[in-house]
């Protein structure tokens, strides 16, 4: 037979190349190429200049519009991922037992997600204006003053972050999937015990999730510290740069100001801090995760 | 009793959550078929009375709406086209065969998904400047070509690898090669995963705007999700900023496809975010 141990590294190598060929050209090339326009100054047109760490150091020295992103880009995950992920957990709790209901409300909390774009935040923007948006009329019938929410400075963080929960469809799901495995057993045996439905969801559900809450709560930071098309559409980094996000400064530091090298900086730093945050997780989080599968 | 009561209690917190997140959709709707005058009035309404279409004209005559809709299907259907040829093969690669290095490969295949966009979208923007690809719809349809979508490897490499080898070898003796294996033998037995890629595929593309927005330039190359800003942005610099008709209009035109999909083929999609969550 043709079937032999080199043959099955020959197609091995002829199947993935495809994704070989995009790896090289279209992540790991560009991610070398643009650590080197990171030490030069680049304009987009003539050839990049060699300039050394001058990026690095201008970004961490003098530039105060990187400390405010940067603080933003912090700000907003801080809020963002631990609320979208605690909403995505009780819905999730809700929607556990099997049962027709239970099927229909999956479908609807799970499509924000699906139709997340710029028709969902252009609408959102709608919504919450300061004077006739339907959310303020709402909370004035519950004779509640609802403030400007995206031209107040104070009120814009969290009003991207109070869209946000609605995107949790997908993180939801994936709970509920993980919640679902765990055999009913433990919780009928917990019960005997006396244990209430507290002490079910701290000592048997949540440990048993543990790695589903570890992949949900790297992605939820993944995407929340490049979060850039939402604010661009509902508050355009405003007001007063409350929202700028640290993507939209090297956004505009590439394409609107023309300094690509220095948005290759700023985007290099960002990749880093990712890289960071995702492996504290993990390991913190090690210790606890279960590998039975 | 009590069973009852909370019963009761749970549809009511589960229908007053889905009316919020179903919110934005039934605002685009009501307000898309209001009149100027029903639309700028306080306190805001949610029927329309009487029922209008004039925003929905006003979207079809004044703007370039089915460019956009062209533009958009363009794209999304070669990058479902793409991604399904590449995928299929990467993935049935890494299910099925050992090599060297496999897990190595593996692992760098899953860490791209860590690689933020920002990072090299501008050596990207760069060389496709040099080659001259800017303001064509290349540079949003290549990566998809090349198995770009690592969630997508993912789905499809879990499915294979459950797929019965005694078949494969059965095949295999009586002489077929590997790739009639594959197309001829493995993928019309998994068409269900790869429905679930293709819709993904769609949804993604056709809600980007971030792609779109750096590599097309001319109107006549914009997508819709690129359209409707611009409509956005042209409208509310006049007098009737108010009359968000025409934006709602256009906002419901645009994600109509992704709720006819979505309403369809709701399992589908599920089915997809459980899979790939649960081994991560």
């Amino acid at each position: 037979m043709h079937y032999t141990r080199r043959n099955q590294a020959k197609y091995f190598y002829l199947f993935i190349s495809p994704w070989l060929l995009g790896f090289f050209l279209l992540t790991l090339m560009p991610l070398v190429y643009s650590l080197f326009l990171s030490l030069t100054r680049y304009n987009g047109i003539s050839a990049p200049k060699f300039i050394g760490l001058q990026n690095y150091t201008d970004i961490f020295l003098y530039d105060d519009l990187f400390k405010q992103s940067l603080i933003n880009a912090f700000h907003y995950a801080i809020i963002a991922v631990p609320t979208s992920l605690t909403l995505a957990l009780i819905i999730a709790l809700l929607l556990s037992k099997e049962s027709k209901a239970s099927n229909f409300f999956q479908i609807v909390f799970y499509f924000p997600s699906v139709a997340a774009g710029v028709a969902v935040f252009t609408v959102a923007r709608f919504l919450l204006r300061g004077e006739g948006g339907l959310i303020n009329y709402v909370l004035s019938m519950l004779g509640i003053q609802g403030p400007y929410w995206l031209t107040d400075p104070s009120w814009a963080m969290n009003a991207l972050v109070m869209v946000n929960l609605i995107f949790c469809g997908s993180q939801m799901l994936i709970f509920l999937a993980g919640i679902k495995q765990i055999p009913t057993s433990y919780y009928e045996a917990a019960k005997i015990d006396g244990a209430g439905k507290i002490q079910c969801f701290f000592r048997i559900t949540f440990p048993l999730i543990i790695n589903v809450f570890a992949f949900n709560l790297v992605m939820g930071i993944i995407t929340a510290f490049q979060v850039f098309v939402q604010p661009l559409i509902m508050t355009g980094g405003g007001p007063l740069k409350k929202t700028y996000m640290y993507g939209m400064y090297i956004y505009d530091s590439g394409f609107n100001f023309g300094r690509f090298g220095y948005a290759a900086a700023l985007a290099w730093i960002m990749y880093i801090i990712i890289l960071f945050i995702s492996m504290v997780i993990l390991k913190s989080l090690q210790k606890r995760m279960n590998y039975e599968e | 009793m009590l069973k009852k009561i909370r019963f009761v209690a749970w549809i009511l917190v589960c229908s007053v959550l889905g009316i919020i997140f179903i919110m934005p959709f039934f605002w685009m709707l009501s307000t898309s078929l209001m009149s100027t005058e029903q639309i700028v009035q306080y306190p805001p309404e949610l029927i329309p009375s009487p029922v209008t279409l004039r925003s929905f004209e006003y979207v079809i005559k004044s703007g370039d709406f089915f460019t956009y809709f062209k533009n958009s299907s363009i794209i999304a259907v070669a990058n479902i086209f793409g991604t399904l040829i590449s995928t299929t093969l990467v993935a049935y690669g890494f299910a099925k065969y050992d090599a060297p290095l496999k897990s190595f490969w593996f692992a760098l295949l899953m860490s791209t998904m860590m690689v933020p966009y920002f990072v090299t979208i501008i050596p990207l923007y760069s060389i496709y400047v040099n080659l001259k690809l800017i303001n064509t719809f290349a540079p949003l349809i290549l990566p998809n070509m090349l198995s770009a979508s690592a969630f997508s490897v993912f789905l499809l490499h879990q499915f294979f690898k459950t797929f019965p080898k005694e078949i494969e070898d059965a095949a295999r003796i009586d002489g077929c090669s590997e790739l009639h294996i594959l197309f001829k033998i493995v993928v019309p037995n998994s068409r269900a995963i790869l429905f679930v890629v293709a819709i993904f595929m769609f949804v993604w593309t056709w809600n980007d705007y971030f792609g779109p927005v750096i590599f097309l330039n001319d109107q006549s190359k914009y997508t819709l999700a690129v359209g409707l800003v611009f409509l956005n942005s042209s409208i509310s610099g006049y007098k009737d900023a108010l009359d968000q008709g025409p934006v709602m209009a256009m906002a419901l035109l645009s994600v109509l496809p992704i709720i006819l999909v979505y309403s369809c083929f709701q399992k589908y999609f599920i089915k997809g975010i459980v899979s790939s969550g649960l081994k991560g």
